[in-house]
């Protein structure tokens, strides 16, 4: 027996008890003398009582410890993060402390074959550089507010003949797009400039994702504007610069020039961030690359727990140096 | 502020264990969505764990203008709608097995031939539910199951509450039809206990 057309549209508001009192009623009243109607109420109602409670839903076993397992994977890259920007700002206040005002070099070189092993020609190599000679294909800055006057130039010329004259302008337009942000620094290596366009590029402020297998890092590295204080609106662009993905790692230490002293001597840095900060060059960065054995050997000579890391393992050194 | 708010308020500040006590309150009343929504237990505890990892990473923006358990509904039934529609682009059909519908009916009745009869009739429940489109499932698990009113149903599924009598209207009767049709559905008599909410 079929339901009434009439009703069709209030029955089921009805059963589901969401009609105002009076309509209730009057739908009440109509099922005592329609049986079409009320057979359509009553298999509502049996429909109902065949559905599940909720209360029998089976959970699988270790459910909530599989949610709770992805969650807190996700809450560790939230820290990790974290993490690398609180360290990256710590480390870069201590720069700025330390950092008055001081010549700066801006020295790049693989880690010839067996790292230290390389000493002396490494050695001479950052002797020269420290003398204003730079080698080709060594970034080398001249420091002090002259410096920036001749940014532009320095750039051109610490990236090297590997460095096409449109890398240096895409690198000056991508400092112009992040200099409001503020700090300005320029880190430039013969090698890993190419390196890091190969790994996927930077991006206009200096964010770089994906490409590199530590994302992290330089995703913290490139934070630095965030903790820096305002470019002086004269500063060339050029000088604004910040590449973050030279090394494409994690420093897995940071020392300043002081702690490292000459312990560090017989390398050679495979990437050198020149900070440069209220139209002055304020300090320099010099990013090593270690084997693993060399970096237990480090912290030994650092009279440091020993520890390891994946090589290669990435050391940074903060200065001014001499 | 009742418990579960003060959970809710913790694991927005990142409260692991807070967020726990909201997976575990709420784990069985999603799956009961999700079970019923999805089509086999495996997809259905996927897409559970999907919308409580959503409402893990949702949970700072959600304003407590829902209540957190409509929030998390609308989260099952989007996760569950997604795998659907991904599953339907693969295989262009859904599948009716009635083991993987997990429709066990409560045994809460003595004689075993009507639990024999409940149990049968859930599981036509359970095929005829999967025969639905997906929209009219989710209004009916979320009334039949949930118990949710029309109101909180529109909210949960982001509809307005005319679309939700719609679709509730409409789906009731598509699946009476098919229990109709199918043989199954003897209605008992009218009196009969549901033991749930709704008139009668």
């Amino acid at each position: 027996m079929k339901y009434c057309e009439e009703y069709a549209a209030l029955l089921d508001l009805y059963v589901d008890g969401e009609l105002p009192a009076a309509e209730m009623e009057r739908v009440q009243a109509h099922l005592e003398t329609c049986p079409g109607c009320r057979g359509y109420v009553d298999d509502a109602l049996v429909i109902r009582a065949g559905f599940p409670d909720i209360e029998d839903t089976v959970v699988p076993e270790g459910f909530a410890a599989r949610v709770m397992e992805r969650v807190r994977e996700d809450a560790g890259k939230d820290a990790k993060i974290v993490e690398l920007k609180r360290r990256s700002a710590r480390r870069r206040a201590g720069t700025f402390a330390a950092l008055a005002a001081c010549c700066a070099l801006a020295v790049f070189a693989r880690t010839g074959p067996g790292g230290l092993s390389g000493g002396s020609d490494s050695a001479s190599m950052v002797t020269a550089s420290a003398g204003g000679a730079a080698p080709a294909g060594y970034a080398m800055d001249t420091g002090g507010a002259e410096a920036s006057d001749d940014a532009r130039h320095d750039l051109q010329m610490a990236t090297g003949p590997t460095t096409a004259p449109e890398e240096v302008e895409a690198a000056a337009r991508a400092a112009q797009i992040e200099g409001e942000a503020g700090m300005a620094a320029t880190a430039m290596d013969r090698e890993a400039d190419m390196d890091s366009a190969d790994a996927g590029g930077i991006e206009a402020g200096g964010i770089e994702k994906e490409a590199s297998p530590s994302g992290y890092a330089e995703y913290a590295e490139c934070e630095d504007e965030t903790v820096s204080p305002t470019a002086p609106a004269a500063l060339p662009e050029a000088s604004k610069n910040v590449v973050c993905t030279a090394a494409g790692g994690e420093a897995a230490l940071y020392l300043t020039a002081e702690e490292a002293g000459d312990i560090l001597e017989g390398y050679t840095p495979v990437r050198e961030t020149v900070i440069v900060m209220d139209d002055a060059l304020a300090g320099l960065e010099r990013w090593y690359e270690l084997t693993e054995e060399e970096y237990r050997w480090l912290l030994d000579a650092l009279g440091r727990p020993a520890g390891a890391a994946a090589p290669p393992v990435l050391v940074v050194v903060t200065g001014p140096f001499e | 502020m009742t418990r579960e708010q003060e959970w809710v308020a913790a694991a927005r500040q990142g409260d692991q264990k807070a967020f726990e006590e909201l997976v575990r309150l709420y784990e069985k009343r999603v799956l009961a969505l999700t079970q019923r929504m999805c089509k086999n237990p495996e997809d259905a505890a996927e897409a559970a764990q999907e919308a409580f990892f959503a409402a893990w990473q949702g949970l700072k923006s959600f304003r407590g203008e829902s209540s957190f358990s409509t929030w998390l509904y609308r989260l099952a039934s989007n996760a569950c709608v997604d795998r659907l529609r991904r599953e339907g682009r693969r295989r262009n059909a859904v599948s009716l097995d009635d083991e993987e519908l997990n429709l066990d009916i409560p045994s809460s009745i003595s004689s075993p031939q009507e639990e024999a009869e409940r149990r049968e009739l859930g599981e036509r429940i359970g095929e005829g539910l999967r025969a639905l489109p997906p929209e009219y499932r989710a209004v009916l698990i979320l009334r039949e199951i949930h118990q949710l009113r029309y109101e909180e149903i529109a909210g949960a599924l982001g509809l307005d509450v005319g679309t939700v009598k719609s679709r509730i209207s409409r789906g009731r009767k598509r699946l009476r039809r098919f229990l109709l049709e199918s043989g199954n559905f003897s209605p008992p008599l009218p009196s009969k206990e549901t033991g749930k909410e709704g008139r009668l």
